[in-house]
């Protein structure tokens, strides 16, 4: 293993295939053969990789002169943060690839090329050391993305795609404007300065100005909320997946989301303390509002899929307000939403897909009584669903455990400070309070849907469907287990990152304390933080 | 007695060059658009031997200049009818108004 | 041998999570015939009760209580622990629950023999027992929070048993839902706990993190840092999750609801265990109840009236599966009145004994119900004491029971609640009618059921032997455990095992269980007149007589109503209003932005209509212009 590449073969192993596959003769067995011995390949690799640099001590690292007079380098590394979702990457993608038997019909060849250059392009994010790097990633996401809802999706499918493409590139313009602008003030300080992330996430700390601070962050926050997707930037998000197919849905909920989150904890959180501490009441506040607004729209969602995906937004929301709690409990919570929200939402899409492949409806109100019909089907929209709305012992529990307890118990902020130097009482407690509605609204549109979906009398016109066929039973059964392993044992999943995470919750109450202490109880007047000359920040 | 000065000839190729430039702006026949660059070529070709021969007449610099449009707009101009032509078999016509095919 | 036992206590609900994952998976792979899987859930339930005799027997003389934990989910300075904690409440809780579970294990044998859910149904029965094994060993706060949940969900798949049927999907949606309201406060109440005594927990070994063996100095500590009015407000949130699962005001209209599910399920877990569970949370958070007066004072009072408002709805109910639903719900009152007033021992007495008589008495509603061919309603019965006369016995002990006659097993419990609210005029007030009111409709049930002639249809009989013997055996408990544990015979009275700080036994209050003797006399008089032999009085006559207030009742108090009115006009507008939102106003916006593009496209087209000659106009325009520009420049 000293030698071995091994992060580099991950992520261009997929690329690979996607050379290969057009190559291969036109016959659909083996195209799904292929393909699904590759990705099941690629995780298995991904797993014996982890286990190797985790026993060899070190985390592992690659590195390639690229570009040196522009600072650029190839340069990839992997912390247990990047490799817990690497190896969701994978697991997903090979659970896509045989979700793809019974939903994906047409040019096969070009379907999989594509989603293993979306594989290669995701993995690259969640390795990617260089920021350069990165955002050459997380822009090649876009085009198979691109590509395969616009081809494979549903009757609009091409509003969806470049509704999904446009929002991205909004985000991406600014994210490149604040990448440049960290660039260049780290080079200012040394002019030996790399895109490297070591070189650049030490920059704020070197007595930068807060309200550049702030800018930086919103620039790269930008991005990352409109991927995540944060309130309101989330209307691409249900269009896309009512269009996409079953398995793109399942990668778009599952990995692509994380993509939005992994940026923000990393670059947004992890390089910009300060900001972040100013700018976490404003986070935590939305957050909320994501959680209890999409929750309430999902309520209303009369399409099955729609209804899944603003769950699927209003899950993420968890994700803000673990961010927001500022504290190593929240931080852990939020990347423990990322692990169980991938699993169950690509679970969730899953039952969505096996149902519509038999129906060729989303309209709940044309379902009826599949439980009856479709038992194992049932037995697993059950689970996942009530995995979505936070049983214990299922893998949402503790996501949104973490997530209660750290915002409860965090003291990031008393009162909202708003324009004019008026405050907002709203405390995070406040808001957590708040976001515990969005547990009961869920389990409300959750059982509402299993009852109208699949219970009562069976609808005639279904009473002769198939229940689900091994691909997807594999699926499904795959799926769940790891759903129900994650919520037993939870601190197997936790533990592999809770120490880094941890680690980067570190400055948070330092930083806290010292704003609390250079502003007047009650008032923090937003403007004064908003100052841009160096040295002359009131609050440091 | 009156003498023929330089700015009789601007004034002559400007009076060419705006009858030239109204024929291409308002014709309709595509063959008489040809003949009003023709016409607005010989404009400049006024102009290039008038400043020759009244500022610089060691240097041939603006006869040898008008010998070269010449040459090329006599090439353009073929090219220009033989479009025309192709035009014309294609429309049956050779009416500007019916070409805008430079539209997306 | 004893510290096996007690080192291996966690095994009690290990064995029916066992059990349940033999029955999915074995139905699944198919190596479990379809009709099949109830050995291994009695077996495992039986393994549990031997299991919790084993660790009484070896329990020692002192009854220390026994706990132990281990870090369950940890993330910096939180560490979630799970763990087990057995002292004399948690021990009485553990032995009704497995006994309670077995005799209905076996009975379900009978009453779903034919029924092809059969494997299903044990296995959530299964999954039910885990749950409950697990919360009644809950070490602490956070972790009886997780199997609160647990058993929740059970409850959701058993009322939604038979989910073709929309009025069983209905009620099992309308239980969880009710439900998650009360453990939304719960966790609120849980949250505000920890944060209020967070300091205190610093001080303690981690994994003791809010255990209930030291919830005491948690509670003082919060109580300080909170001050008396959060301190209050905190608890009463606590108090939802009881409220909400125990059935109390104003969260209780899915328990009548919940009899949709099958028989054994309402015996079980809408009678016996489950709905106990609430009243069982009151007592592991005590410390942080009983110091807040104005907390308990509302307890006793939502005790009180859920226990007078479930009796009035009870009265007028035909179906006899509702009537027991609202009995119990008042029974529950009753008990949740004796938390409030303080009357520790007494409350989970109560528990004990009425899990012991309600599960008999609606095992007996099972019986009748298989009997009369599926039918519900008690107009169509009667006179099937002569049919089934084991299970009419048997329902005539419960009924007995329950209505507190000497010597009882609900006499003994029930009178030291009326005693303890002696104190409080208004509450006794209440407490008494109550008690009359139930003596009136459970011997209504009893009369209308078993006495004078056969209403229905076909013939009805009595159920076989695997029914009937679980009721002959839960009889003797309902019989004798009241005086068994009063104190008086010899063996030590309920409240040396079961109590909240030291052990104080009261005098029984001869006064009050005179009273309380008359009352169900009284109540018994009136239901023989109204529906005995006698027939002397028309009930029909009394409906109408009070009209206004029958139909008040007929209605249960316009609750259902209610709640119908607030989520069709509150929690659905909101969601429409959101919807709509989303649709017209953000997405809107964003359509106005990509609008915006496209028609500044628009306009810009114009310009390139493709005619050399236009653009030639521009190109001479704009030369022009150049030079003017130029020259002015220049």
């Amino acid at each position: 293993m000293e030698q071995l590449p091994v992060l580099s073969i991950l992520i261009f192993l997929p690329l690979i295939y996607a050379l290969i596959v057009p190559f291969l003769p036109n016959e659909k067995r083996l195209l799904h053969t292929f393909s699904t011995v590759g990705s099941g390949l690629l995780f298995v690799l991904s797993v014996l990789f982890w286990l190797g640099t985790t026993k060899a001590g070190r985390p592992a690292a690659e590195f390639m002169t690229w570009l040196p007079q522009l600072g650029i380098h190839y340069n990839v590394g992997a912390d247990n943060l990047s490799w817990v979702l690497v190896i969701l990457t994978t697991f997903l993608v090979l659970m896509a690839v045989l979700a793809s038997y019974t939903s994906i019909e047409k040019r096969l060849k070009l379907y999989y090329a594509m989603i293993f250059t979306l594989t290669s392009a995701i993995l690259g994010v969640f390795l990617a050391r260089d920021l350069f790097v990165f955002f050459l990633f997380w822009e090649l996401e876009l085009i198979p993305m691109y590509l395969l809802i616009s081809i494979w999706g549903g009757p609009r499918r091409e509003y969806a795609a470049i509704k999904f493409v446009l929002y991205t590139l909004f985000g991406s313009v600014f994210m490149l404007a604040a990448i440049l602008g960290l660039f260049f003030i780290a080079r200012s300080a040394d002019p030996s300065a790399t895109f490297a992330f070591a070189d650049l996430s030490g920059v704020s700390a070197t007595g930068l100005a807060v309200g550049t601070q702030v800018l930086l962050f919103l620039g790269l926050f930008t991005a990352f909320a409109i991927k995540l997707p944060m309130v309101p930037f989330h209307t691409w998000l249900p269009d896309a997946h009512v269009e996409a197919p079953t398995p793109i849905s399942m990668l778009l909920a599952g990995i692509l989301l994380k993509m939005g989150s992994y940026g923000m904890l990393r670059l947004c959180f992890g390089w910009f303390p300060e900001a972040a501490t100013v700018l976490a009441p404003y986070l935590v506040l939305i957050g909320t509002i994501n959680i209890v607004y999409t929750a309430g729209v999902a309520l209303a969602q009369a399409d099955l899929k729609k209804l899944i995906a603003y769950s699927s937004v209003s899950h993420m929301g968890f994700v803000l307000l673990g961010l927001g709690a500022l504290n190593a409990v929240g931080f852990n919570g939020a990347v423990f939403q990322m692990v169980s929200h991938g699993l169950i939402s690509a679970g969730l899409f899953m039952i969505v897909g096996t149902l519509y492949t038999r129906t060729h409806t989303r309209q709940i109100a044309e379902m009826g009584g599949f439980g009856k019909v479709l038992p194992t089907v049932y037995f697993f929209a059950l689970l996942i669903a009530m995995a979505s709305l936070g049983l214990p012992l299922l893998g949402g529990f503790p996501a949104e455990t973490l997530v209660f307890y750290g915002a409860f118990l965090s003291n990031a902020f008393k009162v909202i400070p708003w324009f004019g130097g008026t405050v907002l009482t709203l405390s995070i407690q406040t808001l957590t309070i708040i976001s515990a509605i969005g547990v009961v609204l869920g389990a409300a549109y959750l059982l509402w849907m299993l009852m109208r979906v699949f219970m009562g009398p069976v609808f005639p016109k279904w009473s002769d469907l198939k229940d689900a066929t091994p691909s997807e039973v594999f699926v499904l059964a795959a799926l769940s287990f790891l759903i129900v392993a994650v919520g037993l044992f939870p601190n197997l999943v936790s533990s592999q990152f809770e120490r880094e995470v941890t680690a980067m919750a570190q400055p948070y109450s330092k930083m806290i304390a010292e704003l609390h202490k250079a502003t007047p109880k009650g008032q923090i007047p937003v403007i004064s933080m908003m100052s841009f000359s160096k040295n002359e920040g009131g609050t440091r | 007695m009156f003498e023929v000065g330089l700015y009789h000839y601007i004034t002559l190729a400007a009076v060419l060059f705006s009858i030239g430039l109204y024929g291409v702006l308002s014709s309709r026949n595509a063959i008489r658009v040809l003949m009003c660059i023709e016409l607005m070529l010989n404009a400049v070709n006024i102009n290039l031997v008038a400043f020759n021969n009244f500022i610089n007449i060691e240097d041939l610099g603006g006869q040898v200049f008008s010998i070269f449009i010449l040459t090329v707009s006599a090439a353009e101009a073929s090219v220009g009818l033989a479009i025309l032509i192709a035009l014309y078999r294609s429309r049956k016509s050779v009416d500007m108004e019916r070409f805008n095919l430079l539209k997306w | 041998m004893s510290n096996a036992v007690q080192d291996l206590v966690w095994l009690i609900p290990v064995y029916p999570l066992i059990a349940f994952l033999i029955i999915v998976l074995g139905r699944w792979t198919g190596l479990l015939k379809p009709m099949s899987g109830s050995p291994f859930v009695i077996l495992a339930t039986a393994l549990g009760l031997i299991h919790t005799l084993l660790f009484l027997g070896n329990w020692g003389p002192a009854y220390t209580a026994v706990e132990q934990n281990w870090t369950w989910l940890q993330a910096g300075a939180l560490q979630l622990p799970i763990g087990y904690f057995i002292d004399g409440t948690g021990m009485m809780m553990l032995l009704v629950v497995t006994s309670v579970s077995l005799l209905i294990q076996i009975y379900t044998h009978g009453y779903m023999g034919h029924d092809p859910g059969y494997s299903r149904f044990y296995a959530y029965l299964a999954l039910f027992n885990f749950s409950m094994l697990s919360l009644v060993l809950s070490s602490n706060l956070f972790q009886m929070y997780i199997f609160w949940e647990m058993v929740g969900v059970s409850s959701y798949l058993l009322i939604g048993f038979w989910f073709t049927r929309p009025s069983a999907a209905a009620a099992a949606t309308k239980a969880f839902l009710m439900n998650r309201v009360g453990d939304f406060g719960l966790l609120i109440g849980i949250l505000t706990l920890l944060y209020f005594s967070w300091t205190y927990w610093q001080g303690l070994d981690p994994q003791q993190l809010l255990s209930f063996s030291q919830m005491d100095g948690a509670a003082r500590t919060a109580l300080a840092a909170a001050g008396p009015v959060a301190f209050t407000v905190m608890a009463i949130l606590i108090f939802m999750g009881p409220m909400a699962k125990s059935a109390q005001l104003p969260l209780h209209t899915w328990l009548p609801d919940a009899m949709e599910g099958p028989t054994p399920i309402s015996a079980l877990i809408h009678a016996a265990t489950m709905v106990a569970a609430g009243v069982f949370l009151i007592a592991r958070m005590y410390p942080v109840f009983t110091i807040s007066p104005n907390a308990m004072m509302i307890i006793a009072w939502i005790g009180a009236l859920t226990a007078f408002v479930a009796a009035t709805i009870a009265l007028t109910q035909v179906d006899i599966k509702k009537a027991l639903a609202y009995s119990t719900m008042s029974q529950l009152g009753y008990m949740v009145l004796a938390m409030g007033l303080g009357a520790y021992s007494a409350g989970l007495f109560h528990l004990m004994t009425h899990a012991y008589f309600k599960a008999m008495l609606f095992l007996c509603s099972g019986s009748v119900i298989h009997g009369c061919h599926e039918e519900q309603d008690m107009r169509k019965m009667g006179g099937l004491m002569k049919y089934m006369p084991i299970t009419g016995i048997t329902y005539l002990i419960g009924t007995i029971a329950i209505t507190g006659v000497l010597p009882f097993a609900g006499f003994w419990s029930k009178d030291e609640i009326i005693a303890s609210a002696a104190e409080q005029p208004l509450l006794f007030m209440i407490a008494i009618a109550t008690a009359a009111m139930t003596a009136f409709y459970m011997f209504r049930t009893y009369f209308m059921t078993f006495h004078g002639t056969y209403r229905g249809h076909g013939h009805p009989h009595e159920s076989p032997k695997v029914m009937t013997m679980p009721l002959a055996i839960l009889a003797v408990p309902s019989v004798i455990l009241g005086f068994a544990l009063s104190g008086f015979f010899g063996l030590p009275a309920f409240s040396q095992y079961v109590s909240f700080g030291h052990a104080h036994h009261h005098d029984p209050n001869l006064g009050v269980m005179g009273l309380s003797i008359l009352v169900a006399l009284g109540g018994f008089l009136v239901a023989w007149l109204m529906y005995g032999q006698a027939k002397v009085i028309d009930p029909a006559r009394i409906a109408s007589a009070f009209k206004p207030v029958h139909t008040l009742l007929w209605n249960k108090w316009y609750f259902d109503q209610a709640y119908g009115f607030f989520a069709r006009n509150i929690y659905l507008s909101f969601a429409s209003l959101s919807a709509w939102f989303d649709r017209t106003v953000i997405d809107g916006i964003v359509g106005l932005t990509a609008g915006t593009v496209n028609a500044s496209g628009g306009a810009m087209r114009a310009l390139q209509n493709g005619r050399v000659q236009s653009y030639l106009v521009i190109f001479f325009i704009a030369v022009v212009l150049l030079t003017v520009v130029l020259m002015w420049m220049v």
